[in-house]
């Protein structure tokens, strides 16, 4: 596989993000709500005097916890567009055409979609961080941020989540030829984080190293299953023909 | 250059493409002619590696299209011109061609080079910056054939390059072509455009599913219509006619004042004719070769298939 030949593809598609604006709008909102409104929550519930310093602590950890789930929302409208979009915009026939590999062309999607996704997901992280440690430093004494499970989830998980979001999106792309229905097929690709997100937030799951490891372990295998899957069923022929 | 042989291609119960074989020589232009659905985007798409076949074999420039290990091989060496353009409408023209040839692995200067240079030649250069989605059409199909050329390909397969466009961006098209044949690249058309096939082919394929027929286009026009010479007179008179009956050709007929000879061998049977008419007083105002149009010749071939 000639990595380079990805990251042309890959290069190509950020171009191609950066011009339509519905991509760009599905990219930044969510992880602007993230960063942004979930702090001006705990600002707003800062403000009654009753509020324990550990029930702050609680509300700062349970949307903290969101970063598990919420970044492996992003991905899917950038990942449905690599292979439905470049079908509907006829674009997919010449790129066929020309002297790249399976791997090297989902390959390439898979980087086009996971590089703009951990940014802006590391971005929101950053701002709510920031915008907490501001909010909460009179009533805490200390700044909340950084701490080692916010560290685990921004090193370890994120990148995982949103790794297999794209696949599972690139995989939804090469099989379905409507870039809506892919689109919407992939965000419901996510619910697994939703059951894994409750499971920590519940304490079924402990933050613990041993944990962590099995989960990361699992994410590993999941991805590497996942990428296996997706080059297994991607049918040129099929998209060509069937799609027409 | 291009070995076809018995290729079939089937879409479930469909035969798409059925058991078609033909050759094309290095530095030839065939043109592939049919009505819609006749296989000719499904013929191509097999060529240029896009889909498989269901049997027969077909080898480009030596290379096998159902050999795995080939394919690659055949995509480096060849440019694909599909029906509809394949720009991406969010980049420039540069960017478009930059992106194709990076994808070629072509080196920087001669990536840049070649991009200068098709993009000059085809007089779109001043554009280069401008998004492709604000191109015309003509602009853009003559954008899509630089993209095919970026990586000087030696063989150019083109999926009706001229469809769509007005008649002087087909004219543009059809002279870079024509240009491109000069320059002995083997060029592979699919067309609905006669004038097209008569300006440029040196071969056509007539596909109906089938491949119908392959030769050159005064083989073609010869075994549809003979070759025929038509004298016009001033008057057709008994004497002249009488005269003809001691004269060898294949047939004769009479209209107006048209003579319609079916000949065999013209050099010798036009000279014996025109001898012949003048001796029996006959007086001719002139003398033509029937030459057909390839559309002509074409729907008289159809018609005598059906």
């Amino acid at each position: 596989m000639n990595i380079r030949k990805s990251w042309v593809i890959a290069i190509k598609d950020f171009e191609i993000f950066k011009k339509k604006k519905e991509i760009l709008m599905s990219l930044f909102i969510f992880p602007l709500i993230m960063g942004i409104v979930f702090p001006l929550i705990i600002l707003g519930i800062i403000e009654d005097p009753n509020l324990k310093v550990h029930e702050l602590i609680t509300a700062i950890n349970t949307f903290s916890l969101l970063y598990i789930m919420l970044p492996g929302f992003i991905p899917p409208s950038l990942a449905s567009y690599s292979i439905v979009g470049e079908k509907t915009e006829k674009t997919l026939e010449p790129l066929l055409a020309s002297p790249i590999t399976d791997d090297e062309l989902l390959f390439g999607k898979i980087i086009a979609s996971f590089l703009p996704s951990i940014f802006i997901s590391y971005l929101s992280a950053l701002l709510f961080m920031l915008l907490i440690n501001i909010f909460t430093y009179d009533k805490l004494h200390y700044f909340f941020f950084p701490n080692w499970n916010m560290g685990v989830i921004l090193l370890l998980i994120i990148p995982f989540v949103i790794l297999l979001s794209v696949e599972v999106n690139v995989l939804i792309s090469s099989k379905i030829s409507d870039l809506r229905t892919a689109s919407q097929l992939g965000a419901l690709s996510m619910t697994p984080f939703l059951g894994l997100y409750f499971a920590f937030q519940t304490y079924l799951i402990g933050l613990n190293l041993f944990n962590l490891l099995v989960l990361i372990l699992f994410l590993v295998f999941l991805v590497v299953t996942l990428f296996i899957l997706t080059k297994s069923v991607f049918n040129r022929e099929k998209i060509l023909t069937k799609w027409d | 250059m291009i070995e076809v042989e018995n290729l079939s291609k089937k879409f479930d119960n469909m035969t798409a493409v059925d058991n078609i074989s033909f050759n094309i020589e290095e530095g030839e232009v065939f043109g592939f002619v049919g009505p819609n659905g006749a296989g000719k985007t499904t013929t191509i798409r097999m060529l240029t590696c896009l889909i498989s076949s269901t049997s027969g074999t077909a080898k480009i420039a030596g290379y096998d299209i159902n050999k795995k290990s080939d394919t690659l091989k055949i995509r480096k060496m060849i440019g694909l011109i599909p029906d509809n353009v394949g720009l991406y409408n969010e980049l420039s023209a540069y960017k478009n061609l930059d992106f194709c040839g990076k994808l070629y692995g072509m080196e920087n200067s001669k990536r840049e080079e070649n991009i200068k240079y098709f993009l000059k030649m085809l007089g779109i250069w001043d554009k280069k910056d401008i998004i492709v989605g604000k191109f015309s059409k003509g602009m853009k199909q003559k954008l899509a054939i630089a993209r095919a050329l970026i990586h000087d390909p030696e063989i150019l397969f083109l999926d009706e390059p001229t469809a769509n466009l007005d008649p002087s961006s087909s004219k543009t098209v059809r002279n870079f072509l024509i240009d491109l044949k000069q320059e002995n690249k083997t060029i592979f058309i699919n067309t609905h455009n006669f004038a097209e096939v008569q300006q440029i082919c040196d071969k056509i394929g007539i596909m109906n599913t089938k491949l119908l027929r392959v030769s050159t286009q005064k083989d073609f026009k010869e075994s549809i219509w003979g070759i025929k010479t038509i004298v016009q007179l001033d008057k057709v008179t008994d004497s002249v006619l009488n005269a003809l009956n001691n004269v060898s050709f294949k047939n004769m007929s009479v209209s107006g004042d048209k003579l319609i000879f079916d000949l065999n061998d013209p050099q010798k049977e036009n000279p014996a004719i025109i001898n012949t008419i003048v001796n029996a007083g006959g007086r001719i105002l002139y003398v033509t070769k029937l030459d057909p149009s390839l559309e002509d010749t074409y729907l008289k071939f159809l018609r005598e298939e059906n």
